[in-house]
This record gives C-alpha cells, structure tokens and sequence, in this order.
C-alpha cells in the first residue's frame, strides 16, 4: 500500500516540478505545491464524486455527471500523462476546476460549491503560478458572478435551484467571494516575496561565507609560508653566528683569555636560545592550522609513548607517575603528544631540589567534557600568577633556576583551545601544582564524523 | 686511487668555509669544486662552454643545499635525476630544512640521502666527515663514465 503510493507520488512529482530548478528558488516550491495540491485532490475528488453523482442522479441533471467525469479525467491527465510542460499542466487543471465551478454554478447555484471552488482556484493559482493569473482569477470570478447576477435578473438561467434565489442574495454572497480572492491576490503573493527575499539573503550569505572560508585558506596558507620562512630564514644566520663562535672557541682555544671565552659562551647560549624560542613560536603557529588530522587516539598508549621518550629524566630523579585510567577519543594526536610531553616535562621539572616528583594523570566524564588533572608536587605557583603562566614566552624563574622559553603552557592553552576546552592551574606556592584541562563532548561529537576523511 | 671529485651546491659563504673546514680535517684526498647558485650548478654539470664550465669534470658526489638562488635545490636534483649521464652521481641534501615536504620531495625525485644541517658546529663538522668516510671510504662508486 505504502509503495502503492509512493510510486504514485513520485510519478505526479515527476510530471508537475522541473527537476533543474535550485530548492533556494521560489519557482521549485511553486512547482512542489502544485504537485501536492494534485496528490491530494485527486483521492479527495474520487470521494467527493460519490455526493455529486447521488445529488445529480436524485435531480436527474446529466450534465453535472458529465461535467464531473470530465474534470476528473482532466486531472488524471494532467497528473499521469507524460510530456506536457509544467505550465500547460497548471492551465489545465485550473481550467477544468473552473469548468466544474461553472457548471456547478449553473445547476446548483450558491447552494452548491461552486463558489467555494472559484475562491479554492484563486489559492491554487496563487501558490503554483505568478501573481498576474492570480488577478486573472479575480477577473474571472467577478465576470463569472456578474454572468449570473445578469442571468438571474433576466431568468435565462436553467438552473432548477437557481431560480429559486433572489438577485439581492447572490450579490452578497459572489461580492464577498470576489472580496475574498482579491485579498488572497493581494496577501499570498506577499508571502512569495518574503520567500524570495529570505532564498536571496540565504544565496548572499552562503557566497560571503564561501568567500570568508577561502580568504581564511589563502591567509593559512599565506602564514604557513611566513612560518616557514622564518624558521628557515632566521634560523640560516643564526646557525652562522653560532658555528662561527664555536669555530672561534675550538681553534683559538689557547689564544683566548677567561673573560673572551666567557663573551662567546653568552653569544653561543643567545644564538642557542633564540634558535628554541624560534622553533616554538613555528610550533606554537601550526596548532589548529597546520596539525589538523583527527584520528580516534587511546590517551593510554599515547601518555605512555610520551613516558618513554621522558625516560631518561623519569629516571634520574626517580619519579613516581601513576596513570588513571584514560579513554579513548577523536583528538589531534600530533598536538595531544606535544601537550602531554609540555605538562609532564614540567612536572618533572619544577621540583626543589633533591626531591622525588610524584605526578598522577587522572580522568573523568562530566556532563559536556572529559575533564583531565596532572598533579604534582612541584614548587607551585603563586595564586597571582596563575592566568599569566598561559602566556607566550611567560617566565617566571630566571634561566638559572630553570631553563625553557616560557612557550610550553601557551603551546599546551593553544592545544586545549582547539580541542574547544579548558586549561587552568589550582596552585600554591611550595605546595605542588593540579592542572587541569578539558576537551567538550560537542568537539568530539563534530569530529568523529569528520575524522573518517 | 684517484681523488675522489666533489661538488658543493651551496650559496651561503659560511657553509662553504665550514664544509671546506670539515673535508679538509677528514684527511681523505679529495678535490672540491663549488658553484652558488641552482643555475650555475647544472651549467657545471651539463659542462656548458659558454658558461666557462668546458673542463668541468662531471663529480662523484654532489652537495646540495635546497635553499638556492636562481634555481633551487629540488630542481637540480631533478635535473641530475632525469638527465642520463647524470643519473648515477649519488647526490646529498645537505640543508637548514627539516620540514618534512623538502625531505619527502627530496626522496621522491630519487636523492641518495638527506641531512639537516646540524646547528652545534662539533656536530657539523662529525655529519660532514661521516658523509665523507661513508661516501668516500665506504662505498663503492660507479665507474667513471668520462
């Protein structure tokens, strides 16, 4: 049954829209309200038929019964036979409505639905052609009222139920039918245009956003270029004033005094220094722009790689590192790896002297993330310096204390940013550091789809 | 043995006083030529008269730097690659870039092997003298064609 009608439907849809009209167009809806006013009316007609033959059979008018057969079958045409344009389909169907409104005027007066199908045209019209036939209905009602207004007057009419009215009441009931239509004519066609305007404004933000997206992909692009320029235009006389001061150092080895060995040592370490901070700022630019690929990762087996690569200083201060249990999740691999080896580098790092670091990594669902910890029981952090740790080339210890460029939190913050969560520290000073992180369900809801490119 | 013939593609002096430095420390006989630029480096190699490069020997080893004037490394390398009394030189990045596309691209345009350019001079200088025992002491070359 229910395929039954699907291929019915499929079949009118065919012959009544035009396949190559945009959805964004008011002409393709147009078209899809005329196909469904044809789907429905046709089974609904078939029930109506039923009354309409009773009533003319109980009158003995054939001309009804004809009249009905013929607009049915002019419907089915216009419904099943192949090769008729769009419009020729629309003239066809309003006309044999018209015909059967004519008619129905004729024999059954306003007893009959004969005015209610005129009113019923006028809407059909309105919503399957332009607003110039929907003024042509409205003529065509009113003439169609006059006609009979003048056959009642002058009692040329035949009908065996028309006569039967008065001319003052079919003027009040065809006024207000031609009253009617014409405020469809005018109201419908303004809710065509307000459709039109909102497929425009649609068709204008779709081409400004396709224009945003495009000139966000030429300045990535642009960027990476700049990035890589620097790294390797920066990087080229940088590695010349260090070779050349090494150089200096290793052949004039005895021809140098403390003090000048001294002055290349601080050359050499400045060369050194600005040749990291250079590699992590080119770092810190490719998160969420060069470093995209998302892939369905175990946070189990990629802390412990990171473990194994820290072995050496895990090792020598004999720390202590308990792993909770971790999921498995669509992150960023490449950038999760760099946030993990920042923080735990760090934890392992920032300890009194002497001291054996015990860090624990813990996770845990909420509601709309997975919210991360790694404690430690570091040196801490003093309460007033807790959003500026986040910083690019943020310090707060002199390289002798501890070494590093200060990019490693901003890096890991640019991390949690693009996996749309959260970082921030709980802290105190000489108390040991919990940071905390988060990566939004909604994140990895987006992703799971489109990491299977 | 006949002295083994270099030439190094490179356009920054500093590398060229440290590459000399190094190859000379290695001790093994060899003879270097140097072009500075991409263009000058398949003149050489093509032995363009015109160019002053008619008695170019064609080398048993080239070093090339990526990042070159005129015409850069990646388009030598192609050259050398593609042209048929050129195709057997073993040819050795030897550059600043660790960017993965140069060293993909590099090994798909067939070069012998890739190196980064060590920034601690030491080290510099033990990368040039390994190339020079691997490639020089180490391996066997082609017979020479010309």
């Amino acid at each position: 049954m229910k395929n039954l009608w699907n291929t019915y439907k499929t079949t009118i849809y065919r012959n009544c829209t035009v396949l190559s009209i945009s959805q964004n167009s008011v002409y393709y809806w147009k078209n899809q309200l005329f196909a469904a006013t044809v789907t429905f009316l046709i089974p609904m007609s078939i029930i109506v038929l039923v009354p309409g033959i009773y009533m003319a059979y109980k009158f003995s008018v054939t001309g009804m019964i004809l009249s009905d057969f013929i607009t049915l079958a002019t419907i089915l045409a216009v419904a099943f036979v192949p090769g008729i344009s769009v419009f020729l389909r629309k003239l066809l169907f309003n006309g044999a409505l018209y015909t059967t409104s004519v008619v129905m005027l004729h024999y059954l007066g306003s007893n009959g639905p004969g005015l209610l199908y005129m009113f019923a045209i006028t809407i059909f019209v309105l919503v399957s052609l332009d607003q110039q036939y929907g003024y042509l209905t409205l003529m065509l009602n009113t003439l169609i009222c006059i006609y009979f207004g003048l056959a009642l007057y002058y009692g040329f009419a035949s009908s065996i139920l028309l006569n039967e009215y008065q001319l003052d009441s079919w003027i009040a009931v065809s006024s207000n039918l031609v009253f009617l239509s014409g405020i469809a004519v005018f109201l419908i066609p303004k809710l065509f245009n307000g459709l039109q305007s909102a497929f425009e404004e649609q068709e204008q933000l779709k081409d400004k956003l396709e224009d945003s997206v495009e000139n966000l992909n030429t300045k990535n692009e642009e960027l990476e270029q700049f990035a890589y320029t620097i790294s390797h235009d920066l990087k080229e006389p940088l590695r010349m004033v260090r070779s050349f001061m090494e150089l200096l150092k290793k052949k004039y080895e005895g021809k140098l005094d403390r003090k000048a060995h001294e002055y290349i040592h601080y050359a050499v370490d400045g060369a050194q220094r600005m040749g990291n901070n250079i590699d992590d700022l080119l770092e810190y630019s490719r998160i969420g722009r060069k470093y995209t690929t998302v892939e369905l990762t175990d946070l189990n087996s990629l802390v412990g790689g990171i473990l194994k690569n820290l072995k050496p200083d895990i090792e020598e201060s004999k720390a202590e590192i308990s792993i909770g249990n971790l999921p498995t999740l669509h992150v960023v691999p490449v950038t999760m790896k760099i946030f993990f080896q920042n923080l735990l580098a760090n934890a392992l790092k920032y300890q009194p002297d002497g001291q054996q670091p015990v860090i624990s990594i813990e996770a845990e669902e909420k509601d709309h993330c997975w919210q991360f910890s790694i404690t430690d029981n570091g040196i801490g952090i003093d309460p007033t310096y807790h959003d500026q740790v986040f910083a690019i080339f943020k310090r707060l210890h002199t390289r002798d204390e501890f070494s590093g460029s200060g990019m490693g939190l901003a890096i890991c913050k640019k991390i949690v940013e693009q996996h749309l969560g959260d970082i921030w520290v709980e802290s105190n000073k000489d108390k040991g550091s919990i940071f905390s992180f988060t990566i939004t369900k909604q994140y990895l809801q987006n992703k799971r789809v489109s990491a299977r490119h | 043995m006949d002295p083994i013939h270099i030439l190094l593609v490179e356009d920054n002096e500093g590398d060229i006083v440290l590459t000399t430095e190094a190859l000379e420390e290695g001790k093994i006989t060899n003879s270097l030529s140097i072009v500075r630029d991409g263009w000058q480096a398949i003149q050489y190699l093509d032995q363009n008269e015109t160019e002053g490069f008619g008695n170019a020997t064609t080398p048993d080893l080239v070093l090339l730097d990526i990042n070159l004037p005129k015409i850069n490394g990646h388009e030598v390398l192609k050259h050398i690659k593609s042209t048929q009394k050129l195709k057997h030189i073993p040819v050795i990045m030897l550059t600043t870039s660790s960017d993965e596309v140069d060293i993909n691209k590099s090994y798909k345009n067939h070069v012998n092997c890739y190196i980064t350019k060590p920034v601690e001079v030491d080290n510099f200088i033990r990368a040039i003298s390994a190339i020079e025992y691997f490639w020089i002491s180490i391996v066997q070359l082609p017979t020479k064609l010309n």
